[in-house]
C-alpha cells in the first residue's frame, strides 16, 4: 500500500512540476498589425533670417514679413507651404524649443513677454488674426492642421514677440512640424 | 480476516492503479493544452507584411487577414506599386502599428521603413515620443514606461535613393503594473542633415493594447 502511495505522489510529482511551468508561461497570442501607409511632407521655406532684434517688437515670418492683411489670413500672405506627401491623410503638428544662447537664452511663453521672455506664435491660412494664433511654449506640441488629405496643402506663418534683454548675445531656437497619419 | 484484507488490498490497488491512470491521462492532456496555447514570439514580415510566428523549428508565415494594405488609391495598386509610385518622396512606413495583448514579459516588434529621396547618403534619427494627441479610446504612453521601447538602430544612414530598416520592439516589464490599458507612443525620424530653423519630422504612431 505504501509502496502504491509513494509511486502515485512521485508520478504526481513528475507530471505536475513541469505542467505547472507551463501555465506560468502560458499566454494568449501578442497580435501586432499594422497599417501599411506612407507618412511624409515637405515644407518650402525653413530659414528665418532675423538678425539684429529689438526689445519688446514684432517680427513677422510671412510672406511680406508684415502683419497679414487682410484679416483672416490669406494663402498670399503666408511664408511657408507645407505639403503632404505621404500616401494618407496626415495631422500636421509643430512644436519649438526655448531659444539657447552662450549668454541668457529666453524662455517661451504662452501669452505675454517679458525678460528675456518671448512670445512665438504661428498661424495658417484661414487663421482669423494675431489672437487667434497658437502660442508656443517649450517642448509643447500644438496641432498646426488637422487631417491634410494626400497631396493637399497648407500655408502658414510665423510670429515672434520680442521682450526684454540682459544681454546681447545670439540666441537659437528649433521649430519642429510632425507628421502622422490622421 | 487475513484472507479479506488481501482481498480488500487487492480491491484497492485496483481502485488506485485506475486514479492513476487517470490523474496521468489528465495531466497529460493539461499539458498538451498549455503547450499548444504558449504564445510564440510574433513578428511581421516587412516584404509581405504578414505576421510570422516564430517557432523552433524555424520561422513560419501565417496568412492573417488583419494586415490589410489601405492606402491603394487603385484598388489594384500594392504595396510595391505604392512604394515606387513614392520613390521621389522621403517616407516612414508603416503609419500605425497596433500591438495588442501585451503582458508582462511579452514583446511585439515592427520593423520600421524609411526611405531617402536625396540623391546623397542622410543619417536619420529614430526614437520615441511623446503622442501629440491620442487615437481615440488610447492615452499616452506613461514616461516610467518608456523602457518598453526599444529601438535599434537609433541612428541609421540611408544610401541615397534607398530604404533604410528599424526595428522597433515593444517588451512589457515583468514588473509593471500596466494592464487592460490602452496606451499609445509615437516613433519619429527626423533628417539630420535639415538645415536651417523648420525642421520637420515624420512619425508612426504606435498603440498598445495590454492586458
Amino acid at each position: 500500500m505504501k509502496k502504491i502511495l509513494f509511486s502515485l505522489l512521485g508520478v504526481l510529482s513528475i507530471i505536475l512540476v513541469p505542467s505547472a511551468s507551463a501555465f506560468a508561461a502560458t499566454t494568449a497570442d501578442v497580435e501586432v498589425t499594422a497599417t501599411p501607409t506612407f507618412i511624409a511632407m515637405t515644407n518650402s521655406e525653413a530659414t528665418w533670417a532675423m538678425g539684429v532684434v529689438v526689445a519688446s517688437t514684432s517680427y513677422w515670418w510671412t510672406a511680406a514679413g508684415t502683419a497679414p492683411a487682410p484679416e483672416p489670413f490669406e494663402a498670399d500672405d503666408m511664408k511657408s507651404t507645407i505639403t503632404n506627401t505621404g500616401s494618407v491623410a496626415e495631422d500636421i503638428d509643430m512644436h519649438v524649443h526655448n531659444f539657447t544662447s552662450a549668454g541668457v537664452g529666453w524662455t517661451l511663453h504662452a501669452t505675454v513677454v517679458g525678460a528675456n521672455t518671448v512670445v512665438l506664435s504661428a498661424g495658417v491660412t484661414g487663421c482669423t488674426n494675431e489672437a487667434a494664433m497658437l502660442d508656443f511654449v517649450d517642448t509643447t506640441g500644438q496641432k498646426l492642421k488637422d487631417n491634410l488629405a494626400a497631396a493637399g496643402t497648407i500655408k502658414w506663418c510665423m510670429l515672434l514677440k520680442t521682450g526684454t534683454f540682459t544681454d546681447g548675445l545670439e540666441k537659437s531656437t528649433t521649430v519642429t512640424l510632425t507628421a502622422s497619419a490622421h | 480476516m487475513k484472507i479479506k484484507y488481501r482481498q480488500g488490498n487487492k480491491k484497492a490497488r485496483v481502485f488506485f492503479s485506475i486514479c492513476l491512470g487517470f490523474i496521468i491521462l489528465f495531466c497529460l492532456v493539461v499539458t498538451l493544452i498549455t503547450m499548444s496555447c504558449k504564445s510564440p514570439e510574433v513578428r511581421i514580415d516587412p516584404d509581405t507584411l504578414l505576421p510570422i510566428t516564430v517557432t523552433d523549428d524555424g520561422e513560419t508565415v501565417i496568412d492573417n487577414p488583419v494586415v490589410e494594405p489601405t492606402i491603394p488609391v487603385s484598388s489594384s495598386e500594392t504595396y510595391s506599386d505604392i512604394e515606387k509610385r513614392m520613390s521621389g518622396v522621403t517616407w516612414l512606413s508603416p503609419g500605425k502599428v497596433n500591438i495588442d495583448g501585451l503582458y508582462p514579459g511579452a514583446t511585439g516588434e515592427y520593423y520600421l521603413r524609411i526611405h531617402n529621396s536625396k540623391d546623397d547618403p542622410a543619417t536619420f534619427s529614430i526614437y520615441s515620443k511623446e503622442a501629440n494627441t491620442c487615437t481615440e479610446g488610447y492615452t499616452k504612453l506613461p514616461p516610467e514606461f518608456n523602457k518598453w521601447i526599444k529601438i535599434n538602430p537609433s541612428s541609421i544612414v540611408i544610401p541615397a535613393k534607398s530604404v533604410g530598416e528599424v526595428l522597433v520592439s515593444v517588451t512589457v516589464g515583468l514588473r509593471d503594473k500596466a494592464t487592460n490599458k490602452k496606451y499609445e507612443i509615437w516613433i519619429g525620424a527626423m533628417d539630420e542633415s535639415q538645415k536651417g530653423l523648420v525642421k520637420s519630422e515624420i512619425c508612426s504612431r504606435w498603440m498598445l493594447t495590454t492586458k
